[in-house]
């Protein structure tokens, strides 16, 4: 019945609501005639076509020979700015960040034009180790960075003592973009020191280097007539891959910033793969910390699942026309038969009266709501709870890795 | 048809996109349409007064601050349909009694002559004749609806069926004569 009356309305609302025009009307009023515009006036088209087929005059030798002059010029013309924009400095596309921070252990992050993370690379064993575990990809580069500083910090990494000091470096083929990496990074591990009351240093070697009257060099280009630049990130690492190898800097304009960096870095591939097989093996040897991380995923997966039930009784409510069918009545019904709901014998008269669409409901879809809330707020709290104390076992786990294996 | 895309179509049309037009107007003018003739009671007055809204609402963009783009066309709406039954009272002045079509009537005849709208217009609250608009007319969610009023979901589900409940109590009603 209720979809009858739904369905008079829609059907009476169709007579009476105004037509296209009174859109046009406004449009018109607001934006000026621009629907109307492109419609020229049937006589003035008429008139126009007369002319152009049949009013022309034949063109004389020397006006041909002005065209020609003219049209020559103009191709000289293109072509000459096509050449100069190709060679002049013309802004450069953003692309990928990369980003090394430096605690040693020495880390690589790698984001995309959003500055969200697509790949974390550890430079040393240490940074493996600290890494191991830890999902950065999809944070922002700031709050990767954050995790990053944190979990040295915790191992025992970071002197956290006025002596102590950490630098890292932005780099960007776009030096705009670079800066404002590097400036956004610089500020959130400030923040990040002086919540912490740590007492470290932070350095932006993009900063330094501008500061000491550093700038970009200009040798990424072969043909690039000295107009194109390498950003400072750039220009640091060319330098200090030179240094390192004895090549000219310019030999390495075209290596890649990560690449430059695992050169650096003195980074070895089978060294790395050894440290990470090794936490691979001693993390499935620990079945106490397999136990909590998966008791933890569970929590997490149910956690999930209360809250897609709940968006989908609300669904149910939010579609139904006062009417629910069986298979609906039992998602309502299953919902609200959560053990943690601890309804008990008010379940019955609760569910009496969502299905009857009672007058009186209000108050008990409020009350619902709240206890929803609790549950949802108590399964928090345990994920909370067991995810802090996890993150208290693998640091000891980690710290006992560190001593076991590199003492070794 | 949600309250982050007409926002986000607003300022599509502020920074000069006038493309959007066409999402807010189609997004709105239902909605718009029923509070004007809920006041004016009369279709041409109701069409005008509609087209009144959306040129200042348009004109005044630049001080609209971004938020609930519905719930400030609607005030205009009201203020602007208001202003024009009031008009419309004292330019022509007219027994509503015998001249209820023309210019509007408070006394409305049943639903049978004048339309289940017209009853909803008489009966209902004018959040309740919204929320039936936006839902049954408008095709707005009940979720939506509850964002755009600032209400809980129960709440408007609530009102909902139970403006409904009223109308087909009419509708029966008139049935049963």
């Amino acid at each position: 019945m209720m979809n009858k009356i739904e369905r008079r309305l829609k059907r009476e609302a169709r007579t009476m609501l105004p037509d296209a025009t009174l859109k046009e009307r406004i449009r018109s009023e607001c934006f000026g005639d621009r629907v109307f515009e492109e419609v020229a006036e049937p006589a003035l088209v008429a008139e126009t076509a007369g002319t152009t087929k049949t009013g022309r005059a034949p063109l004389s030798r020397n006006k041909r020979f002005a065209i020609v002059v003219a049209l020559a010029l103009i191709v000289c013309f293109v072509i000459g700015m096509s050449c100069y924009f190709a060679l002049a400095k013309v802004p450069v596309a953003v692309s990928d960040t990369f980003v090394s921070i430096n605690i040693n252990p020495s880390f690589g992050i790698t984001a995309d034009a959003n500055d969200r993370v697509t790949s974390v690379t550890a430079l040393n064993e240490d940074a493996a180790v600290v890494l191991y575990g830890m999902n950065l990809v999809g944070l922002s580069v700031s709050d990767a960075a954050d995790r990053i500083v944190t979990e040295s910090a915790e191992l025992g990494y970071l002197d956290t003592t006025s002596t102590g000091s950490m630098s890292f470096l932005a780099v960007n083929e776009n030096g705009k973009k670079e800066t404002a990496v590097a400036n956004k990074l610089n500020l959130s591990l400030t923040a990040l020191m002086a919540k912490n009351n740590w007492q470290t240093t932070v350095n932006s070697e993009n900063a330094d280097y501008a500061n000491n009257g550093g700038s970009s060099s200009s040798y990424r280009f072969k043909f690039d007539f000295g107009r194109n630049s390498l950003s400072v990130g750039y220009t640091l690492l060319t330098q200090r891959a030179g240094e390192k190898t004895g090549q000219s800097a310019s030999y390495f304009s075209r290596f890649s910033a990560e690449s430059m960096l695992k050169l650096i870095s003195d980074y070895n591939e089978e060294s790395m793969a050894k440290v990470e097989s090794a936490l691979e093996q001693s993390w499935q040897n620990n079945s106490q910390l397999q136990d909590s991380y998966d008791k933890l995923q569970q929590l997490r997966e149910e956690h999930e699942r209360f809250i897609a039930d709940i968006e989908a009784v609300l669904e149910i409510l939010d579609d139904s026309d006062g009417y629910l069918t069986e298979e609906e009545r039992q998602k309502v019904r299953d919902l609200l038969s959560h053990p943690n709901l601890n309804l008990d014998g008010a379940l019955d008269k609760l569910l009496e009266m969502i299905f009857s669409f009672a007058e009186d409901i209000e108050d008990a879809y409020d009350n619902i709501a709240d206890l929803l809330e609790d549950i949802l707020d108590k399964i928090e709290d345990s994920i909370y709870a067991l995810g802090s104390d996890l993150k208290e076992e693998i640091d000891n786990w980690k710290k006992d890795f560190l001593e076991d294996v590199f003492d070794d | 048809m949600t309250k982050e895309s007409l926002e986000q179509a607003v300022t599509r049309l502020k920074s000069g996109d006038k493309g959007a037009f066409d999402y807010i107007y189609d997004s709105t003018y239902k909605v718009v349409f029923f509070v004007v003739h809920s006041v004016v009671r009369q279709r041409e007055t109701a069409e005008d007064v509609v087209q009144d809204v959306y040129i200042t609402a348009f004109r005044n963009m630049d001080k609209f601050d971004g938020g609930n783009t519905l719930a400030w066309l609607t005030t205009i709406a009201k203020r602007l349909a208001l202003n024009a039954y009031k008009r419309n009272k004292r330019e022509k002045p007219t027994d509503f009694q015998t001249d209820g079509e023309k210019y509007g009537s408070t006394e409305l005849p049943s639903a049978e002559s004048m339309g289940l709208i017209a009853e909803a217009e008489k009966i209902l609250s004018s959040e309740d004749f919204e929320i039936v608009v936006m839902c049954a007319i408008a095709g707005y969610r009940r979720r939506e609806v509850a964002k755009l009023m600032d209400m809980p979901v129960s709440t408007v589900t609530h009102r909902y069926t139970t403006a409904l409940k009223k109308l087909k109590r009419i509708v029966d009603g008139v049935d049963d004569e």
